[in-house]
Formats: C-alpha cells, sequence, structure tokens
C-alpha cells in the first residue's frame, strides 16, 4: 500500500485523470509492487486524495477491472493478477510451490476420498477401461486462507489394490507413489479448458456459480510411460497461467 | 425425413435400422453439424413404430457421439469435435494459421495514448501503436476474436495486407529484420461481455479464454502485443509437461 502513496495527478498534462491513474495503477500491479489481494482505496478515498472527481477514479478502476487485474469483492477493489512465470500449466511444479512462489502459505483440506462409479464421459475423457474400480481424492489447496483450486485425483484400485491402504490425508501422490510402488511422475499430458462453475463447484471455490474459470484434465505418466493417475484441477477464476517460450 | 428407411420384414432390430441410416447419412455429410433431426414422435407416426423404438435409436447415436439432445429443443447432429492445441509444439502459429481456418480483418488503425496497450509496451504517449482486429474463423464458426498491438518505431509503414499470408511472427522477422527471441503468453478465463459475445457467435457471460501474448527481442523490448479471446466449445488447449515433480499436481 506504501506506493499508494506516490501516486498523483498533474492537471495540465494533455493525458487525463483517469488515463493517469490507470496507467500509475497498471504498471505497478505489472512489477508486483502492487501485489495479488491487495486492497485497493475506495474510489471516493482516491478521489478525495488526489482532488479528482469520482468518475475518474471510478474508469480507471473499471478499465482495470474489465482486462482482470483488479476485481470488486465484498465492496472493495483487490489486486487479482498473480501471474508467475511458467506457472503450473507448463512445468512440473508442484501447486504447493507455484503457492509459495505467490509468496503465499500453502495448504490443503481433504474434501473426501472414496470409491466411485463413474459414468461413461469419465471413461472417455479419463483413458481409464470401464471396468477398472476407481478411488477419488478431492482436496481444496489453499494460498494462506483463499481457496485457489479443487482437485480430484483419481487412482485405479485395478492398477493398485492395496492404495488405500497407503494413502493418508498429508501425504502427497509423489510419495506414495514412490516409496510404496517406487513409481515416480514423470510425464503429463494436461488440457485446459474454460468452463462455468457448476453450483457445488462454486460452493467449494467460495465463488458465484456461473463464473468462468480454467479446469484442467491432466494424466500423469511414471518412468515407464504408464498412466498412474488422472486429476482434474478446477482454478479460482484469478488464477492465471503462463508461458514463457523462448524462440 | 427421407434418409431414414425401414424393412420391417428384416431381422435387424427397428433401433438399429433407423439410427444406422441417420448415421450413413451424417457419415455422407448429408446431414450436417448442428442440423435438427425429427422428434421421436414424428418417426414414430411416420414409420409407424412405437416411440419407444425411436427414442432407442437417438439413445444409440447419442452414446455414438453423433447426436446432441438439448432438453426443451429436440435432438441434433454433433459431429463437431473441438480442435486440439499443443501448446508445447504449435505456439507460434496456432492462433494464426489454423487448418481451415479463415482470418478477416475487422478494422485497421494507428492511435496514440492507448489505455491498455502503451503501458504494456512501455511505450511514451505521443508513440503510434498499430491496432488490428482480426476474426479467425473455422468450420464457419467464430474462433477467436483478437486485437494486434505494433509499436510503430518497430514496423513502420506497416501495411494490413502482410497479415494475408504473414504471421506476425513472420512480419516481424522477415519484413522487418527484427529477431523475435520471447514470447510471454497468459492465459485467463473470463466470463464474455456483450461485445464480445457478439464477435465470438456466443451467449453474454458464457465462459472464454482471454490469451494475452507479448513478443519480445533480445533487448527485452516488446515488439508487439495480442489479446485474444477464444471460444472454449471450438479450441481444446493441450500441454505435454516432461520432467520430475514432486507432487505435480497430486
Amino acid at each position: 500500500m506504501e506506493i499508494l502513496k506516490t501516486i498523483t495527478v498533474d492537471k495540465r498534462s494533455k493525458i487525463s485523470p483517469q488515463d493517469q491513474i490507470f496507467m500509475f495503477l497498471f504498471k505497478h500491479i505489472l512489477s508486483h509492487d502492487l501485489n495479488y489481494h491487495e486492497v485497493l482505496p475506495a474510489p471516493d478515498a482516491l478521489a478525495k486524495h488526489l482532488d479528482v472527481a469520482i468518475f475518474e477514479v471510478e474508469h480507471a478502476y473499471h478499465l482495470l477491472s474489465i482486462h482482470k487485474f483488479i476485481d470488486l469483492v465484498d465492496d472493495q477493489y483487490i489486486v487479482t493478477y498473480i501471474e508467475i512465470e511458467n506457472l503450473l500449466l507448463s512445468s512440473m511444479m508442484t501447486i504447493n510451490d507455484s503457492i509459495k512462489a505467490l509468496h503465499k502459505t500453502p495448504s490443503m483440506k481433504l474434501v473426501y476420498a472414496k470409491k466411485i462409479q463413474p459414468d461413461q464421459s469419465f471413461f472417455d475423457r479419463s483413458s481409464y477401461l470401464t471396468n477398472e474400480s476407481i478411488y477419488e481424492i478431492k482436496r481444496i489447496f489453499y494460498a494462506d486462507a483463499k481457496v485457489i483450486g479443487v482437485m480430484s485425483n483419481y487412482i485405479s484400485l485395478t492398477r493398485f489394490p492395496d492404495f488405500i491402504k497407503h494413502f493418508s490425508e498429508t501425504r502427497t501422490l509423489y510419495e506414495l507413489f514412490s516409496s510404496a510402488y517406487k513409481l515416480h511422475m514423470t510425464r503429463s499430458n494436461r488440457i485446459l479448458k474454460a468452463i462455468s462453475l457448476s453450483p457445488s463447484e462454486a460452493a467449494l471455490l467460495n465463488d458465484k456459480p456461473h463464473t468462468a474459470t480454467f479446469k484442467t484434465f491432466s494424466k500423469l505418466y511414471d518412468q515407464y510411460h504408464r498412466m498412474i493417475s488422472y486429476a482434474e484441477f478446477i482454478t479460482s477464476n484469478d488464477f492465471a497461467y503462463t508461458f514463457k517460450i523462448n524462440i | 425425413m427421407d434418409y431414414i428407411i425401414i424393412d420391417k420384414t428384416s431381422k435387424i432390430p427397428l433401433y438399429i435400422q433407423i439410427s444406422d441410416s441417420i448415421r450413413h447419412h451424417i457419415n455422407l455429410g448429408h446431414l450436417k453439424h448442428g442440423e435438427k433431426l425429427p422428434t421421436e414422435s414424428s418417426i414414430s407416426g411416420i414409420f409407424e413404430v412405437s416411440v419407444i423404438v425411436a427414442k432407442k435409436a437417438y439413445d444409440d447415436l447419442v452414446k455414438k457421439g453423433l447426436v446432441k439432445r438439448i432438453r426443451g429443443k429436440g435432438s441434433y447432429v454433433d459431429t463437431f469435435k473441438p480442435i486440439k492445441v499443443n501448446l508445447s509444439s504449435e505456439i507460434l502459429t496456432i492462433y494464426e494459421f489454423m487448418n481451415g481456418s479463415e482470418r478477416k480483418l475487422l478494422s485497421f488503425e494507428k492511435v496514440k495514448n492507448h489505455h491498455y496497450a502503451h503501458p504494456i509496451l512501455d511505450l511514451d504517449p505521443q508513440d503510434d501503436v498499430y491496432v488490428l482486429k482480426l476474426v479467425t474463423v473455422a468450420n464457419q464458426m467464430p474462433l477467436f476474436y483478437q486485437v494486434i498491438y505494433l509499436p510503430a518505431k518497430f514496423v513502420p509503414a506497416f501495411k494490413k495486407d502482410y497479415i494475408k499470408h504473414l504471421t506476425i511472427f513472420e512480419i516481424l522477422g522477415k519484413k522487418y529484420h527484427l529477431n523475435p527471441k520471447q514470447l510471454v503468453q497468459t492465459y485467463r478465463p473470463m466470463n464474455l461481455t456483450s461485445d464480445l459475445a457478439m464477435m465470438l457467435d456466443m451467449k453474454k457471460n458464457d465462459p472464454a479464454y482471454y490469451i494475452r501474448s507479448v513478443f519480445y527481442n533480445d533487448n527485452e523490448e516488446k515488439l508487439a502485443f495480442f489479446v485474444m479471446y477464444a471460444n472454449p466449445k471450438l479450441l481444446e488447449l493441450e500441454v505435454d509437461v516432461d520432467g520430475n515433480s514432486q507432487d505435480n499436481h497430486s
């Protein structure tokens, strides 16, 4: 918030006050001087501080909102720009590491772990065979206290009959597969889709139904190129994926 | 409905005959994606079969992934599969020239002090930027709506005809001998505004991809900046990732 004390508006400038406010905030959000989830001053307070009309601030905030740099949450404008190079989707970065990269503390909560009876569409997208017995582990991932995503991992009990015996809430699947089966996750194939949150998904993410989010469908392979886990991960609406490609 | 042929003397179950004749005409291309099929009751009435038989025929087609039922509207041919793009290998060209797609230039102008492009491109408000708005159409459906910002200082006398045959990457390299060294792309989900929904032939608030791309040169100068909106029903983004992981997606 210190950076906001340096904001000024040059009223003699040819650039309108709203554009000056937009550019100041935009630059400092891009440079991460204004961090993810930082609260911006209310438009009337900032307008008073800058001695400009409220609509000038509102217009700047509106432009930042439509480009997804800030969002209005519970009557407060907060920074929602959290882009980190090579975040999660394009690397084998862990969810916890990607949360740490945001300078947040990662944690997770088990929603349930149980045998399920999936429909045909699940078998189509997961490549599991219809006669396989499937175990679902659904967990919520948090960055500090905020939900960042909900992950379902699907394990075939036909392939790993004693999986349940090895599973514990606090143990990562990597640890489990590595110690119990000497298998390592070495490759992942992921499909990214923009979806509309169902009411039950929205409830888990503390978001509104029909909000657009990303859903990733991941197949994880071991060192012998066998699929050992299939996962579906829904991230919160303000979660972005960044690719950095050297040409 | 002349594509449905039933032989009541045949030993082949009636629902299979109905399903097979519809499938045959879908495969021949006579029935196209999105085409509405007759209702179960109209098949029942015309061919003097029970509604259950007609329903079973459609169940079979739905199971085969050829027909989609829309509650309250009816049954439709559903042969369109989303285009799957592998971001790991096709990222430089995917959004410009895709097989069977067509790019249409909607507008082309040179502007100063653009509220969004100038700060992103680190330009002074007085600097000129070329702004191109394009729509890419595949299978007669808008796949992307794209806005491209090119600083005039890097691409002086830019001509809109360049984009007919070249990608932006190629234009920067071949026409201007610039050397794009890095591309940074950011993917975000968004609910469409009514304006964008109209561009993509979608509905307001439908989910869509919002993709920002920036090309950098060796000196970390920003050579070009794109914003793209894409329909997720028509486009699936795929990534293959190798390497060891601690608890990646697990």
